[in-house]
């Protein structure tokens, strides 16, 4: 297990009340680490990364350093780097 | 823009600034003239984007928004007054715009994008603006100006924190590519300050500028992203689905 940052933009923020926490995980994919993030904090943010049947919802996208991540590349995690959530947002 | 007019002595005048732009000049003002935007909604982002272009010089304008102005319009919906409580929105849109810019043609629209109306309003413009809040108009521009090859300028906003990028149809990925799924539980209403609709409005205006004069580089296949509580800001290179069921992923 390692400790990473997870950084939350809009909505995802909003349900988890805070825009930056820490995470443990051992996950290969950015599955993985959305599934043990979904687990480890509030309901009400995990009904925002998850789909009623338990798999990811594609809607979340997903960067480090700049570069969008891939739902199904491997992830080289280290301890210490960030991963920023976007929930779809629009105007108004 | 088969028919280029070219520019009158009044608006050489009141353009003279912006045409001493490197890379913009007097062809650019004139591909303003002679272009058409669509832009929907007119609220808080759309309202902004609107005037930035009207003040800039775009010849026509594609606007389409229903309703009646409410008291809580008015904290970022910048062409709405007052006064003109209970009135049409799109009517205030008119009227702001033309004391700005007399010489701008509007096509009104008083309501908002649907099935029936998107494949007309598209076909209209040379290039849209999404600034709607329900993601049901917003997928029916992309689907649309995907379909007829059309640019698409995304603009989206939330709280503090703002989310850009322009879309040319075969070479970026598209809005569903972003994201392709419908949020579940997503409201018209949510927080937001007239400032953040402001900043955004300004810069998605000027993509449409940068798009239509082929000045500087436009958010092609990047997302801005940027967040007013902190000012911290990213540019995200964005991919397209290869299984994305609007664009395939071309």
């Amino acid at each position: 297990m390692i400790n990473i940052q997870i950084k939350l933009w809009g909505q995802l923020k909003k349900a988890e009340g805070s825009a930056n926490i820490s995470l443990k995980t051992d996950g290969l994919t950015l599955e993985d680490v959305i599934k043990d993030l979904s687990q480890s904090k509030n309901a009400d943010l995990a009904d925002l990364l998850l789909n009623v049947d338990g798999s990811c919802r594609h809607s979340i996208l997903a960067f480090q350093d700049d570069e969008q991540i891939e739902w199904c590349k491997e992830l080289n995690l280290k301890t210490g780097i960030t991963i920023s959530l976007m929930s779809p947002i629009a105007g108004g | 823009m088969s028919n280029i007019i070219p520019l009158s002595e009044e608006e050489k005048a009141t353009y003279e600034w912006q045409m001493t732009v490197p890379g913009f000049g007097e062809k650019g003002q004139e591909i303003l003239k002679n272009s058409t935007v669509m832009i929907s909604r007119c609220g808080g982002l759309g309202s902004v984007v609107a005037y930035e272009l009207a003040a800039a010089g775009i010849g026509k304008m594609v606007l389409a928004h229903g309703g009646n102005i409410k008291y809580s319009d008015l904290n970022r919906q910048l062409l709405m007054t007052h006064d003109a409580l209970g009135t049409p929105r799109i009517d205030s849109v008119e009227k702001r715009l033309k004391e700005l810019n007399p010489r701008l043609e509007i096509v009104k629209v008083a309501e908002n994008v649907t099935e029936e109306n998107v494949i007309d309003l598209v076909e209209q413009s040379d290039i849209i603006v999404d600034s709607a809040p329900l993601f049901k108009e917003r997928y029916l521009m992309n689907r649309e100006a995907v379909r007829q090859n059309k640019p698409l300028v995304e603009c989206a906003m939330y709280e503090l924190q703002s989310q850009l990028t322009t879309i040319i149809p075969g070479k970026t990925p598209c809005l569903s590519c972003i994201y392709p799924d419908t949020p579940d539980g997503w409201k018209r209403q949510f927080p937001v300050f007239g400032a953040v609709s402001g900043s955004l409005g300004c810069m998605a205006a000027m993509e449409v500028i940068k798009v239509l004069s082929k000045l500087g580089e436009p958010l092609y296949s990047k997302l801005h992203t940027y967040d007013l509580r902190d000012m911290s800001t990213h540019t995200i290179k964005i991919l397209k689905n290869k299984n994305c069921p609007i664009c395939g992923g071309k």
